[in-house]
């Protein structure tokens, strides 16, 4: 992947990278693991039965949410089962620029009544996935998301698909991933090695937890093995926290 | 950061404990700084000892004491403790006095040397031997002739001042000053030692104090423990990762056959 040098190049370039980013068959062995690893972990701590509401937020911007929101969309997607992506940072929607599909209309647009969930769903055959994205930027994000037709447009879909993952805005930024605690079966907080701060983490833990917000688990971000250039330190923890070894995921997924 | 706390812990704005051993392990990491800091401080120390610190050479003679004028008629013969220990305050007393401004400055004098007496005094230092009649005179200056000249100077007129201050007193010089051959000091050596010792204080300090201030997440289990909520997820780093796609080092050879079945499964 060859770097260009003008500075207009380097913002291409650096979506570039993004995309690259997105999981699929062709994504490295490791990739497409963890994301096995990390699909399975969550449909165990997933309480009770029925359909799935998960909100994916980290604590601050760039820590790598909406990557992994969309990665995790796709990892269900792999697995047949219904799944729908909805950006909800409404203020800096990025899904759809990754996909390189049109960001409007979508979910602002849709709560403030000038287009049609019809309109708005996107259903990505190569990925298996029906994407809702942000839409136009609205003026009010919070009053939109704390609507009643926020809720009402929720548990809708609901009905119709099995994983709706929802990308939120980082914590810390803004009180929207917290006010959709209600409608959130579980949190995944994506937290990137050597990045993210502490005390960062500790504020968005703090905030969810005080929303009683139902906390799955990290998403740990990024990681390489020190001094390894090639994260061999990865197979070490076998991206679980749960201990589910490689032997036993594997008899899941196939 | 080098945190830990009780599982399942609760949102205190706790202590954090500080691991020695994970410190020492972060210290050991940068060792390169170390090193590094080590080699530059004793160079520093090094040119700093040879061009910025002027040598300065000693010349010193021995001087004992005795309570009694040569040659008196009492006692000639049998020393006794009581003259010894007299004797011996005595040694004191002579240092001090060998010291004084007039024998430095008539000492001065005799060879030509033109300093004030707080120079003077500057070059001049004593010690007493342990339970001895012995002092010893040092005249620690830039030039090692001078130095010598200025001892033997001092060697030559305290004795008599000496006797004429306390009477009933002998000093007789032991040992004679001689022109000094080395240097007594800067030790390069010992400076250059101690810049280096000085460098790898420096550099352990600044890397255990940014390693303290630094309060991001660099550890999932530190993560996990701290929080009381598990890593459920770990994304490698994707260039890492690709520049190594199928690597055969990752789940221990699991990776191939799990590559065949995977395609399989997934259409």
């Amino acid at each position: 992947m060859a770097t260009k040098k003008k500075s207009a190049s380097s913002a291409a370039a650096q979506r570039r990278r993004q995309r690259n980013r997105i999981l699929s068959e062709k994504s490295s062995w490791p990739i497409q693991e963890a994301y096995r690893v990390l699909r399975t972990n969550i449909q165990f701590t997933l309480p009770g039965e029925g359909n799935r509401v998960i909100g994916v937020t980290s604590a601050f911007q760039h820590d790598g949410k909406s990557t992994n929101s969309l990665n995790v969309a796709i990892s269900f997607g792999q697995l047949d089962k219904k799944v729908l992506l909805i950006d909800c940072d409404l203020r800096k929607p990025s899904i759809d620029g990754m996909l390189k599909v049109p960001g409007k209309p979508g979910l602002s647009d849709v709560l403030a009544g000038m287009a049609t969930l019809e309109e708005s769903l996107q259903h990505l055959e190569d990925r298996k996935i029906d994407l809702l994205p942000g839409g136009r930027i609205p003026p009010d994000a919070t009053m939109l998301l704390q609507s009643s037709a926020m809720k009402k447009l929720i548990n809708r879909l609901k009905g119709s698909y099995e994983y709706i993952i929802i990308d939120l805005p980082p914590v810390t930024a803004v009180t929207d991933a917290v006010i959709l605690s209600e409608v959130v079966d579980g949190y995944l907080v994506v937290v990137r090695h050597k990045v993210t701060d502490y005390r960062a983490v500790s504020d968005t833990i703090e905030q969810l937890r005080f929303a009683e917000g139902n906390i799955l688990g990290f998403i740990y971000n990024d990681y390489a093995a020190e001094g390894s250039k090639y994260g061999y330190g990865y197979g070490g923890y076998g991206g679980s926290g749960y201990g589910y070894g490689y032997g036993h995921e594997a008899k899941q997924t196939e | 950061m080098v945190f830990s706390k009780q599982p399942g812990g609760q949102q205190e704005q706790a202590e954090a404990e500080i691991d020695l051993l994970a410190l020492l392990k972060v210290v050991w990491q940068h060792k390169w700084l170390v090193i590094v800091a080590a080699v530059v401080f004793a160079v520093a120390g090094f040119f700093y000892t040879k061009i910025l610190i002027e040598p300065t050479y000693r010349s010193s003679f021995t001087a004992f004491v005795n309570n009694r004028r040569e040659g008196t008629a009492d006692d000639v013969n049998a020393i006794s403790s009581g003259d010894t220990n007299a004797a011996q305050s005595l040694t004191y007393t002579y240092a001090e006095i060998i010291k004084s401004a007039p024998i430095l400055e008539e000492a001065a004098q005799k060879i030509g040397l033109e300093e004030d007496l707080g120079s003077l005094r500057s070059y001049v230092s004593t010690s007493i031997g342990d339970r001895t009649q012995l002092v010893y005179v040092y005249v620690t200056m830039n030039s090692p002739q001078i130095a010598q000249a200025y001892a033997e100077a001092i060697a030559s007129i305290a004795p008599n001042h000496l006797e004429e201050i306390v009477e009933g007193t002998s000093m007789k010089i032991v040992a004679d000053p001689k022109v000094p051959t080395a240097k007594f000091s800067p030790s390069t050596k010992k400076n250059v030692l101690i810049a280096m010792l000085l460098g790898i204080v420096v550099a352990v300090a600044f890397i255990v104090i940014r390693e303290l201030l630094d309060t991001r997440v660099k550890d999932q289990k530190e993560l996990s423990d701290y929080f009381g909520v598990p890593v459920i997820g770990t994304i490698p780093n994707f260039e890492h990762a690709t520049a190594s796609s199928y690597g055969g080092k990752y789940g221990y050879g699991y990776g191939q056959k799990q590559k065949s079945s995977a395609k399989k499964g997934e259409k």
